[in-house]
């Protein structure tokens, strides 16, 4: 090879390089954008649908300073940054010509774009709500879908609409159209700098499930991708939910003991679904103070062990993480349970931990470490109202090997447990008494030693 | 730039490309290696453990022919290439056992009796026909090996530092299991899977090794760092615990019954593990239903050999016509694995047909478990959605009876719903057009439908929502 045939060669060589790695950032995949179990922050517990534009700011500067740190990223606004929920008195959706709505000017006069680079200047990411379908004004109005010679009736499906939201018709994903219009409305999110969209009244719907799922992923976007509500599930529909990054298990969740109870029905039901890329979600963590923006303003009523017992479930089942509670006002117990790094590790190790144990109210719930069979994290909850003292084995622990194929047994090995909620380490060789509190739990790491 | 400078340049962008693309492909992902569910033949059903190589020529000579156009492609000799035997004379099957072939470190060594010529040139003859080709091996080390106390290859330890002697399978007495907690564990891990590599094997049998956790990462750790590409399937399928699952998907494949023949106890099981393990897979990871025991089985042991066990004597296998669209049917719905079992030399015309018909095949590529969605009266409806488009996917509806039955179902009991409103379960307006793939029926249906099915047979559809 000559000197110039050698400089063509690496020449041609470098542009294979450059072509290919362009290639590969051009259409995403959803599955690839989270590895671990989502952490952030959403709106909807403490400000509702009322959020502004200033409290935004503030909470973003508290949230970088004592959340990131911690890996809580992602900054998220529940509804009401558009005008949607209430279009009787909201008479003017501020729609553009091709309808999809704009932010509301009250709330956010900067717009959302200077939110998100402010998000992104902290090192946090930026994300939204929307709700299935196309604004029922629109289809009044019957707007043109950009990019195609379609308008808003001939895709909108009147007979498909939210069971508590008036604001949208759903989409028949049948009509031409019907793509362009969920390109267009993702695409100009994208264009803001969105990092994450929480969609609701989506999760029975399985064709608009992927519909927004094709919009992010040729629209080579970078945009997690988040299901609700969490009411209604159809085993059939998995290979669709699986499409999208987090999917609600449960119904909204807030500060009371039935919340608890669903958190355990709904990690039950879905133990062993979750992917790298796919997060069953247990909702938002109402900590700290609530409802700040109206009448129901109130510290959460949990107390300390039902918050303990809550958290717990949601490290154990590897939800994501999402905070509710307003971090401009939280309170030390509840910041210390958040950032708690062991907890906080069960959690990002991605692993929905299974149910091993059950009697008389008490549960035992192992997650397995993802790759080192000889650690992991055990939960034994309490799931009465009194106080209980237990006397759990090895097994019932669910430490238990096969020492021979097929039989069954305790592990010979003696196990460390230390407390993730206190400083107790305990070594337990056959068995042992623990003490639960009423509501509340007991969240140990376990290591097999040797 | 000068044109020296430039040249400088891409010559170390160049390098800065080699350099980064071989670190690439150093270590490699076994859940990149299954996208689908794997498809082939294992030796064990028509062979047990006594295929020689004029055999596995033969039967790789039929499978590139007929039945890797149909995406059959991965050979597996299943246990007994690396044992060495005396035979009856005249015959292939062994009058008793003369223990492991094994070499100086303990590592595997092919049977001089069946693969006088090695492994390597049946792998290479795979590649040249464009099959891919597997073995089985079993979990621990040779306990001749312990005995000779062989040096694990590469390290300075032996075989006692690494063998936990109260680690034994209980059904085969060739191996110790392995303590991983001890150094040179995973190098003798490591060196057997470079050994099988190095022979070009594309995949393997692990069996005895659901039961251990620390012996299932100690081989997957060793097929990714090794930077091999090998897919991974793991045996026996008799026992699993729930908090093992994320240790088994460290693996391609994962059996989920206890051995399958061809009997209709082996059918129930199917239904049983089926329903346990509905939504586990992954792309790269398949629950396994076991080898597909279609056409002449257990082949080796002709009526002259003394001393066979009744149902280790060659036959045609048992099941009727219905039981084997149930057996087939079954597979294709769960995306299981399709590993046929029975002699390819000899198939019979109709296993051939179902084994290759391409829509059976497209469900089972497709990818996605199905799931139950209705069980009354022994008849199971069960629904497998397509993949990526909610508007279409596959229904079985099953006589788990030994009687025929007709059954008047509606679109709910076919899991055909939908939620016009949200919250609001309720059937389809729209009727759905039903495509059979077991003969060519097409029905329509608009409410409910009464469909005759035969004993222990199977009515197999494909469904799509009209418009």
């Amino acid at each position: 090879m000559k000197a110039k045939d050698s400089m063509h060669f690496t020449v041609v060589f470098s542009l294979i390089c450059l072509t290919g790695c362009s290639a590969v950032h051009n259409k995403t995949s959803i599955q690839g954008l989270a590895p671990r179990p989502p952490l952030g922050f959403n709106s909807f517990d403490s400000y509702r649908s009322n959020l502004t534009e200033d409290k935004a700011y503030a909470l973003m500067d508290v949230m970088a300073e004592k959340y990131l740190p911690f890996g809580y990223e992602y900054f998220v606004m529940d509804a009401g940054w558009y005008r949607t929920m209430n279009p009787k008195k909201d008479q003017d959706l501020g729609l553009e010509s091709f309808g999809v709505c704009v932010v509301r000017q009250d709330y956010f006069p900067g717009g959302i774009k200077k939110l998100t680079d402010y998000a992104h200047k902290k090192g946090l990411k930026f994300g939204v709500w929307i709700i299935r379908g196309i604004p029922r004004q629109a289809v009044e109005q019957n707007l043109p879908i950009l990019g195609t010679s379609y308008f808003a009736r001939d895709i909108a499906d009147t007979n498909n609409i939210c069971g508590w939201s008036q604001a949208n018709y759903g989409i028949d994903m049948n009509k031409p159209g019907a793509q362009a219009y969920y390109n267009a409305l993702i695409d100009k999110l994208a264009g803001w700098g969105v990092d994450f969209i929480k969609v609701d009244d989506m999760v029975p719907n399985p064709q608009e499930i992927v519909a927004v799922a094709k919009a992010i992923e040729d629209g080579g976007h970078t945009m997690i991708y988040s299901l609700s509500p969490g009411d209604v599930h159809y085993p059939t529909h998995l290979a669709y939910y699986r499409r999208s990054n987090m999917l609600r298990i449960t119904r909204d969740i807030w500060d009371n003991p039935q919340s608890i109870e669903k958190g355990f029905i709904a990690w039950e039901k879905f133990q062993g679904t979750e992917r790298h890329g796919f997060w069953p979600d247990l909702d938002m963590i109402p900590f700290g103070r609530l409802d700040v923006v109206n009448k129901q303003a109130r510290q959460s009523k949990f107390n300390q062990d039902q918050m303990k017992t809550f958290i717990t479930q949601r490290a154990m089942a590897a939800s994501p993480l999402l905070i509710g509670g307003d971090l401009l006002t939280m309170d030390d117990f509840s910041y210390s349970l958040l950032t708690n790094r062991k907890m906080l590790a069960c959690n990002q190790n991605g692993v929905m931990g299974v149910n091993v144990y059950r009697a008389g109210n008490i549960d035992v719930w192992l997650t397995p470490h993802k790759t080192d069979p000889l650690m992991g994290w055990i939960g034994i909850f309490n799931r009465s109202k009194s106080p209980r003292n237990m006397t759990l084995d090895k097994k019932d622990l669910g430490f238990v090997v096969f020492e021979k194929s097929y039989d069954l047994t305790a592990a010979r090995q003696r196990f460390r447990l230390d407390s993730i909620w206190s400083d107790e380490t305990i070594t337990i060789e056959d068995k042992h008494v623990f003490a639960v509190p009423a509501e509340g739990v007991v969240f140990f790491k376990f290591h097999q030693m040797p | 730039m000068k044109a020296q400078d430039r040249i400088r340049f891409s010559v170390v962008f160049s390098l800065i490309c080699l350099v980064v693309l071989p670190a690439t492909y150093a270590k490699t992902s076994i859940q990149n290696f299954a996208p689908n569910p794997p498809l082939g033949f294992n030796s064990f059903d028509s062979y047990l453990t006594y295929l020689s190589e004029d055999k596995a020529y033969a039967l790789m000579d039929v499978m590139a022919e007929k039945y890797l156009p149909f995406g059959y492609e991965y050979f597996v000799i299943d246990a007994g290439w690396a044992r060495n035997v005396e035979l009856y004379p005249g015959s292939m099957y062994p009058k008793k056992s003369k223990g492991v072939a094994m070499d100086e470190f303990g590592l595997l060594e092919p049977c001089q009796m069946y693969f006088p010529k090695g492994i390597k040139p049946l792998a290479d003859y795979a590649h040249k026909k464009g099959l891919k080709f597997g073995v089985w091996f079993i979990r621990g080390i040779p306990r001749q090996a312990v005995e000779k106390n062989l040096p694990i290859k590469g390290t300075r330890y032996f075989a006692r530092d690494i063998a936990d002697t109260s680690s034994v399978c209980g059904w085969n007495q060739e191996n110790y299991g392995i303590n991983m907690t001890k150094p040179g564990a995973q190098a003798y891990y490591n060196a057997l899977i470079d050994k099988l590599a190095g022979w070009n094997i594309d995949f393997v049998k692990a069996d005895d090794i659901v039961p251990d956790p620390l012996e299932i990462v100690a081989v997957a750790k060793a097929i990714e760092d090794g930077g091999h590409t090998m897919i991974y399937s793991l045996s026996p399928g008799d026992v699993h615990y729930p908090t093992h699952v994320t240790y088994y998907r460290r693996a391609n494949m994962l059996r989920i019954t206890a051995d399958i023949w061809d009997n209709p106890q082996s059918i129930e099981k199917g239904f049983i593990a089926w329903e346990k393990f509905q939504g586990t897979e992954r792309p790269g990871f398949w629950p396994d239903l076991d080898m597909i025991p279609f056409g002449r089985l257990t082949v080796v042991a002709t009526p002259d050999i003394p001393n066979v066990a009744e149902d280790r004597r060659a036959r045609q296998s048992q099941f009727s016509q219905d039981q084997m669209k149930t057996f087939i049917t079954q597979r294709a719905m769960a995306a299981s694995p399709l590993i046929i079992g029975g002699d390819l030399l000899t198939m019979d015309d109709f296993s051939y047909r179902l084994l290759t018909n391409r829509n059976m095949l497209a469900c089972n590529q497709n990818g996605v478990m199905g799931v139950n969605v209705y069980r009354a009266g022994n008849i199971d409806v069960w629904l497998t959605p397509h993949k990526t488009d909610p508007l279409m996917g596959w229904i079985g509806i099953f006589n788990r009876s030994t009687s025929p039955r007709n059954i008047t179902l509606g679109k709910k009991d076919l899991g055909l719903i939908a939620f016009e409103k949200s919250y609001d379960l309720m059937a389809v307006r729209q009727p759905f057009r039903l495509e059979s793939i077991w003969s060519d029926e097409t029905i329509t249906i608009e409410d409910k439908h009464v469909f005759a099915i035969p004993a222990e047979g199977v009515l197999f559809l494909k469904f799509h929502q009209m418009q």
